[in-house]
């Protein structure tokens, strides 16, 4: 109370009101945090050479494929749903998308099917456990066995990796500008969608509330179709710069992705318990985070061995930063 | 509260720990390196390697042959932990370039066309060392593949075969990964058969059977074999014959077939005892790291093989009785590498950088020699 | 100080954060005295309770038992001083049998030879049950089984086990039904018979002054002044915990009972679930309560007219605006003298005519507890908010902020967590959602439950105010003084039929009522 007061007086004004800010924005201070963190460790122990040109190029590479599914998936994690076909979805979306590409297809075609595959894929998702009254975690699960036996088996049909013939077709998704733009639009389709529409609204309701939201009048089984129809769209799209990067899809294609997807969103701040934690900005600053933090590893030349290790220590870093525990002293009883 | 700002205070701590102990680590590496390489006047040349992890057999074995490397050549190894998907490749590769390497390692072909773009891009030789490079992709920075199995897998094939009429089993069951996976099988599978129908035309030998990655595939595979074929004696697994096929028959209704394995782990000396193993074989790192390293590094300096090829070859090691286990454990997972299968003089003398002479085949003679002729070598 | 004080708390002071909720409180607890704590919501009531079972640690302040200091760690460490407490809130395990929600964290107890004596475990917690009548439960069944009054029950006999010295009750009544009350006071005066001490938190003033012996009033976590039984005197009482002179009576104070004709919402002859064969009329205007047990079908009924519940015969209809532009012109007007019928079959049906819902169970269908003041006031109303498509931040909280300063809802800004705010807050906000979103029909489920006084007076006058401005209102109620005070008629339910119709009248009374619900 003494240090309030002092403060307050004329030519401390600024600097409580600069206190004061911060304490507002506590929260959003925090969720930046782990990015702030991770950038300001490895600019110093990598000599800045984290942050030249060529290296940003390369993150951007990098962070195009998880930024765009992250984005889709934050729809689907927000009621409170896990999802852990994404990987699988997108190496039968790429694997599509490269047969459609090598008949000559043009590209924009290649990438409607890719969504179409990859919407038909969450549709199902959805489907199954609306019809069942399964946990959604429990039909991806699903999802991901059946996409990712398709691949394997069409891959195990011919003795060579299934490879985009045509190499040249694939340039616009490999072009940086197109990457920078599409990331730009992207982000900007997530924020208005998730905060400016009633899909995003309804969502968090749902997460926190099922019963709730249903009296309040919201149609839970459609907000949740529209979220996962958005999320497949964004996967497609996302399976696209990923064969762009790779030109190949194997049985491997897209594996480990869906982990990647939880690791950045809870970098990012989201809990995956959905509701109203849920941000939209969780995806972005998560994805980037998550890409920073790998690059950033071996920019600094850290042993293999011990790679784990850091990144086990820095995750945890963010969850005790982050995820606090929703209901702490500060809850005033009646 | 408190006790949550302890936890972040000591999580921080311990990163900064292991952080600064990683690099610490490095850079006395460094320091060791220039010092013990004042003779030669080149600059330290980075070579990234890619690998799923580092703590198999393989992974240790291509570590420690590279840290003999390390301190003979000027050379540094940046060790990265890949995952198998495309898309993982590629990071992990952008990300060493990223770093500043000099030439890439790669164990495996994954994304091999969009690797070698993006090497040719920033002017990083690319190789991979577990396997040939069979895709039709010329570039200036492909520096080749590396086949597993001698110059000639069939002749590997027929050693298996003698192996088996030898040990006078008589109906023989073939089991392997997909061909997309494993390539090499198929000629190994073909100069089996040939030489077997050689030998001895009492023998029969079945169709191949094909199975997916996990251990369950094959028990699947055996199983099935067992209810087809009830008379077969002995498999010959190439889809990792001891740390798959061996078990799966171990836990069959027939434990009393005999394996042939393409493969190697613990078990196998035991299993060679007790002849439930007729033959085994093991993949030999020092000469994939030796083999690799010579042709990098001679072009990092600027030479070249006037007779160069894509794919270089190395032997592929074989055992049959307990006492070939002791030439393994001497010559192929030495701990002393100075005294293994490719020794740095030994290597020096083909390498085009030490000796203008050298040639391409001197390399691959080097890189394939069979226990055997390192021992009469040696005496 | 007296020898048979049992509780004492000198200058007992909590602070959350900045909050503080408990200033400098000095409370006594006698032996065989039934204490009243009553104050308005948020006055420090519970907070003062919670420290003495040891769930919030101590600011400021002494307690002390038959004279010894006293300092709880936690729950377990008051029970071993024999204080227990039974809260409003459902305190037990729903995945979980009834015999090991009453042992939660006590199995050690039966512990022989290393196992849990399962079957003593099962004799102990029949003879817990016996305490407060519940003998002949199967207790080896999931407590899921049971409604919330005997799962409420089941908590008061986990109490009882332990056999304390201080038993404490802290909001539970008002959760339950007039039998789960008169259960509890015949409890607590049992105790005082045997010379123990009860604490009894309430806001429900008539309840205190029957059952306690005394009455320490808090008022925004300061202790205002103490009455003694023969000092009871509901004014005064009301006056101190308001701080302000309150009505004698503040319900409406017409008795004219008159609405408009026109017929809003109808039910036709409808049967579902408990529901059978229900006819009723709302009309625009009109306060129409429904009061009867809790088990009588009474909260169907709301979900019913809410769209909520699907029938098995019959058929609910709302009277709404007439929306179709391709009708000609002659059945248009004729439509806009008398609406046509739509049959409400699901919730966006209700939510489209402009019917709002606000449940019995408040903080589990109604309210997003953990989103904030702005976005459960908004969540129902999104459609209405939309800008050119877009919901934009600034429509958004333009509209949250007129229901805020229109409903006078106390809160830190809009963006705090709904969770933190007082059971008045959060009706209010209930309220506001609806109102906001420009609903004409409110079904309201048990709307002052859990809200004290001055809230109470103040939902009331405005109620009243919705209904002169044409609103429908449907008030279900177990709070029968509440239905005679605000009804324009009265429907009593009983075993899922309606009963009884009673209209506007100043001589009608409780008593008449209870007749045709039990």
């Amino acid at each position: 109370m003494k240090n309030e007061t002092a403060i307050k007086n004329k030519n401390g004004d600024s600097l409580y009101k600069l206190l004061n800010f911060l304490k507002m924005n506590k929260n959003i201070i925090i969720q930046y945090s782990s990015l702030l963190l991770v950038v300001v460790i490895f600019t110093v122990l990598s000599d800045g050479k984290l942050l030249s040109s060529i290296n940003i190029q390369t993150i951007i590479r990098q962070l195009v494929v998880i930024f765009t599914i992250s984005v889709g998936l934050v729809f689907v994690f927000s009621h409170g749903n896990m999802d852990i076909s994404v990987g699988a979805v997108v190496a039968l979306s790429s694997m599509v998308a490269a047969f459609s590409l090598n008949a000559g297809a043009p590209v924009w075609f290649s990438t409607m099917i890719a969504m179409s595959v990859s919407v038909a894929c969450y549709l199902l998702n959805i489907y199954v456990a609306n019809q069942f009254g399964l946990m959604a975690v429990i039909s991806s699960l699903a999802i991901m066995f059946i996409a990712r036996g398709i691949v394997t088996y069409i891959v195990s049909t011919t003795n060579m990796s299934i490879r985009v013939t045509e190499i040249a077709v694939l340039n616009l998704y490999n072009n940086l500008t197109f990457m920078i733009l599409s990331i730009i639009i992207v982000g900007i389709i997530g924020v208005v969608l998730f905060n400016y529409k009633k899909i995003g609204k309804q969502n968090k309701a749902i997460g926190d509330n099922m019963l709730s939201a249903t009296q309040s009048g919201v149609n839970v089984k459609k907000s949740k179709v529209i979220s996962y129809i958005i999320a497949g769209l964004l996967v497609g799209y996302g399976s696209m710069f990923s064969l762009a990067r790779s030109l190949t899809v194997s049985e491997n294609s897209g594996m480990g992705l869906e982990m990647d997807v939880i690791v950045a969103l809870v970098l990012g701040g989201m809990a995956l318990s959905g509701g109203s934690k849920s941000k939209i900005s969780s995806a972005i600053v998560g994805s980037i985070t998550l890409v920073l933090l790998n690059n950033g590893l071996t920019m600094i030349g850290v042993p293999a061995e011990v790679v784990s290790l850091v990144r086990g220590i820095i995750f945890l870093l963010v969850i005790f930063l982050i995820l606090r525990r929703p209901r702490s002293e500060k809850v005033v009883p009646r | 509260m408190k006790r949550r700002n302890l936890i972040i205070q000591w999580l921080g701590v311990l990163l900064l720990l292991v952080l600064l102990g990683a690099c610490g680590d490095n850079g006395t590496n460094n320091t060791g390196n220039s010092n013990s390489n004042n003779d030669s006047g080149e600059d330290v040349v980075t070579i990234g390697v890619m690998l799923y992890n580092y703590t198999d057999i393989q992974g240790k074995e291509i570590r420690s042959y590279g840290d003999y490397l390390e301190e003979h050549f000027n050379v540094k190894f940046d060790y990265a932990t890949v995952g198998s998907s495309e898309e993982d490749h590629i990071t992990a590769l952008e990300n060493l370039i990223a770093s500043g390497v000099d030439a890439i390692i790669s164990g495996y072909d994954t994304a091999l066309e969009q690797s070698i773009a993006l090497s040719e891009q920033a002017n990083v030789y690319y190789s991979v060392a577990l396997g040939e490079v069979v895709e039709d992709i010329s570039s200036d920075y492909l520096v080749g593949g590396l086949s597993q199995f001698g110059e000639n897998p069939e002749k590997l094939g027929a050693q298996y075969a003698e192996a088996a009429v030898e040990a006078g089993v008589k109906n023989i069951a073939v089991t392997t990964f997909p061909e997309f996976a494993f390539y090499d099988a198929v000629p190994i599978i073909n100069g089996f058969r040939e030489r077997i129908e050689e030998l001895d035309d009492e023998v029969t030998v079945y169709d191949t059977v094909t199975h997916m990655f996990s251990p369950n595939d094959v028990v699947d595979a055996v199983t099935s074999i067992i209810s087809d074929n009830p008379e077969v004696d002995a498999i010959f697994g190439l889809g990792s014959g001891m740390d798959f096929v061996y078990p799966a028959v171990l836990n069959s209704t027939k434990p009393d077939i005999k394996v042939l394995a393409l493969g190697y782990n613990d078990s196998t000396p035991a299993a060679l005892e007790n002849d439930s193993v007729i033959m085994a074989g093991f993949n030999n790192y020092s000469q994939i790291m030796a083999s690799m390293f010579a042709r990098l590094y001679d072009r990092l300096n600027g030479h070249e093989y006037p007779d160069g090829q894509l794919n270089g070859y190395i032997d592929y090691p074989t055992v049959q009785e307990t006492s070939d286990v002791e030439d393994i454990q001497t010559y192929v997972i030495p701990d002393n590498k100075s005294e293994g299968s490719v020794t740095i003089e030994e290597l020096k003398e083909v390498m085009r950088t030490f000796n203008e002479n050298a040639t391409w085949e001197d390399l691959q003679e080097l890189t394939n020699r069979t226990i055997d002729e390192i021992k009469e070598n040696r005496q | 100080m007296e020898s048979n004080v049992f509780l004492e708390t000198v200058g007992l002071t909590k602070k959350f954060e900045e909050t503080i909720a408990v200033n400098n409180v000095n409370l006594q607890v006698k032996l065989g005295e039934i204490r009243g704590l009553i104050g308005e919501n948020g006055s420090g009531k519970s907070t003062v309770s919670s420290m003495i079972c040891g769930i919030h640690p101590v600011t400021n302040g002494e307690m002390f038992i038959n004279g010894e200091k006293y300092q709880p760690k936690n729950p377990l460490e008051a029970r071993d001083n024999k204080i227990s407490m039974i809260v409003q809130e459902t305190g037990t395990l729903n995945q979980l049998p009834i015999v090991d929600n009453i042992f939660l964290g006590d199995e050690a107890r039966f512990r022989k030879n290393g196992f849990i004596d399962r079957s003593k475990m099962i004799r102990e917690a029949e003879k817990a049950l016996e305490l407060v009548d519940l003998d002949g439960l199967d207790v080896t069944k999931s407590i899921s089984t049971l409604d919330f009054e005997e799962r409420k029950l089941v908590e008061i006999a986990r109490a009882l086990y332990y056999n304390p010295t201080l038993f404490i009750v802290d909001e539970t009544t008002t959760a339950l039904s007039h039998e789960g009350r008169e259960m509890i006071h015949k409890i607590i005066k049992k105790l005082k018979r045997e010379n123990k001490a009860v604490l009894f938190i309430s806001h429900d003033l008539p309840e205190l002054i029957s059952v306690c012996d005394a009455l320490t009033i808090l008022r925004d976590g300061e202790f205002i002044t103490e009455f003694d039984k023969k000092d009871f005197e509901e004014d005064r009482i009301k006056q101190s915990m308001v701080g302000r002179k309150i009505e004698g009576d503040f319900y409406r104070s017409d008795y004219d009972g008159n609405f408009d004709s026109q017929v809003v919402l109808s039910v036709k002859n409808v049967s579902a679930k408990k529901l059978k064969d229900i006819t009723l009329d709302l009309h625009k205007g009109e306060i129409l309560g429904i009061g009867g047990l809790s088990g009588s079908g009474m909260h169907e009924l709301g979900k019913l007219m809410y769209g909520g519940l699907k029938t098995t015969q019959g058929e609910v209809f709302v009277y709404g605006e007439e929306k179709s532009p391709f009708l000609k012109s002659s059945t248009r007007n004729k439509s806009e003298k008398n609406p046509k019928p739509i049959p409400l079959r699901t919730i966006k049906i209700a939510i489209d005519n402009k019917i709002g819902y606000v449940s019995k169970d408040r903080d589990q269908e109604t309210l997003i507890l953990d989103a904030s003041v702005k976005d459960n006031l908004a969540i129902s109303a999104l459609d209405k908010l939309k800008k050119y498509g877009f919901i934009l931040p600034g429509s958004e909280r333009r509209f949250a902020e007129k229901q805020i300063n229109e409903l006078n809802i106390k809160c830190r800004n809009m963006n705090q967590n709904v969770r933190e705010l007082s059971g008045g807050n959060k009706q209010k906000i209930s309220f506001g959602k609806w109102i906001g979103n420009n609903s004409r029909i409110l079904i309201l489920d048990s709307p002052t439950r859990g809200v004290d006084v001055g809230v109470k007076t103040t939902m009331y006058k405005l109620l009243y105010d919705l209904k002169k401005q044409g609103y429908s209102i449907l008030i279900i109620s177990e709070e029968l003084q509440e239905l005679i005070g605000m009804s324009d008629r009265i429907l009593m339910m009983k075993e899922g039929r309606i009963n009884k119709e009673f209209a506007r009248n100043k001589n009608l009374n409780e008593s008449t009522l209870i007749d045709y619900m039990i």
